[in-house]
């Protein structure tokens, strides 16, 4: 989970490692990032598709509370069916 | 031609209304309602009903088989009595099929499924749609005044059931999983603000806060969210050690 590492000391090392972490895990998902983009809307997320996929490719930072949102639309979405 | 003894009463639209899981179900009772009003044997006289919706593929119900089939060539044709009833919103009476020059091609499909009069008229919605009841008859001239003029206070009482149906029955403007996220994004949205005023706090720091109460109880964001918004009080106040 991403849970992990937030609120340590070395917070910019963490966000780069969290950047780093996502984007494997988002090739590892193979979801569509429109999809993916969806369900982030959906859960309140506020950045739009193209940071989103920039992020991804680990191009942009975001704040902390966009990332923790990304991070939990994968975790969400691969947890089973997306009701 | 006959008339029968009432109108259709608004108790008896909204029951037919409530009881129709689709749009088609609710527009077919409609035209049934229509054929037992006229009275008569409905293998000589059946109505249907004709919906074009913008943005929409249009709708026909039919209270038989064989009105669908007419129905369908004139859209077949992209002419014929209930289209030009339909598209111009006023009556159209074609007492004897077999001398009516109007309607080309349709008139001989019509004749050949022994249809001899047709009567079309407008049932007013709004401006996103369009409405018609066709009535047809075995015989030429079936339609009397007294029977069109009934027909047409008919098919304006059937204006405002029909109006709320077209609005129940919208078509979707988004897919599933969009009106999925939409749902989900306004129940989301409407906690945090919730939790935003508990908390005199912003936006990021309450969704910090949902997320943080989704993993500690192993549950969705939105699962979270809508408890929080049924609940009126963030219950996880000891997530943030008050």
């Amino acid at each position: 989970m991403y849970s992990e590492g937030t609120g340590g000391p070395e917070e910019l090392n963490d966000a780069a490692e969290q950047r780093r972490g996502a984007a494997q895990r988002f090739r590892d998902t193979e979801l569509p990032l429109v999809k993916l983009w969806t369900y982030y809307y959906g859960i309140g997320g506020d950045i739009d598709e193209v940071s989103l996929d920039a992020y991804l490719n680990e191009a942009l930072d975001l704040p902390a509370a966009q990332v923790g949102l990304i991070t939990t639309a994968m975790a969400e979405m691969t947890e089973g069916d997306t009701e | 031609m006959a008339g029968s003894d009432a109108l259709t009463t608004s108790d008896e639209y909204q029951d037919l209304l409530l009881g129709s899981a689709e749009f088609s179900d609710f527009l077919l009772g409609l035209a049934t309602m229509s054929a037992t009003l006229l009275g008569a044997d409905t293998r000589t006289v059946f109505c249907t009903i004709t919906v074009e919706r913008n943005g929409a593929p249009s709708t026909m119900s039919s209270s038989s088989d064989l009105g669908r089939r007419l129905d369908e060539r004139q859209y077949a044709a992209d002419a014929g009595p209930c289209l030009t009833a339909v598209r111009q919103q006023s009556a159209v009476l074609v007492e004897d099929m077999a001398t009516d020059q109007r309607w080309g091609k349709y008139a001989q499909a019509a004749l050949s499924e022994g249809v001899q009069a047709m009567l079309a008229v407008p049932i007013r919605t709004d401006d996103s749609s369009r409405a018609a009841l066709n009535c047809y008859a075995r015989k030429a001239h079936a339609f009397d005044e007294e029977t069109v003029s009934l027909l047409e206070t008919h098919a304006a009482s059937m204006s405002r059931i029909l109006r709320l149906a077209l609005r129940l029955h919208a078509p979707q403007a988004y897919p599933e999983h969009l009106r999925r996220a939409l749902k989900s994004r306004a129940v989301v949205d409407a906690a945090i603000a919730l939790i935003m005023l508990q908390h005199r706090g912003g936006r990021d720091g309450a969704l910090e806060l949902l997320q943080l109460a989704a993993v500690s109880s192993n549950r969705r964001i939105q699962q979270i969210a809508t408890d929080i918004v049924d609940g009126g009080s963030f219950s996880a106040a000891r997530l943030d050690g008050g």
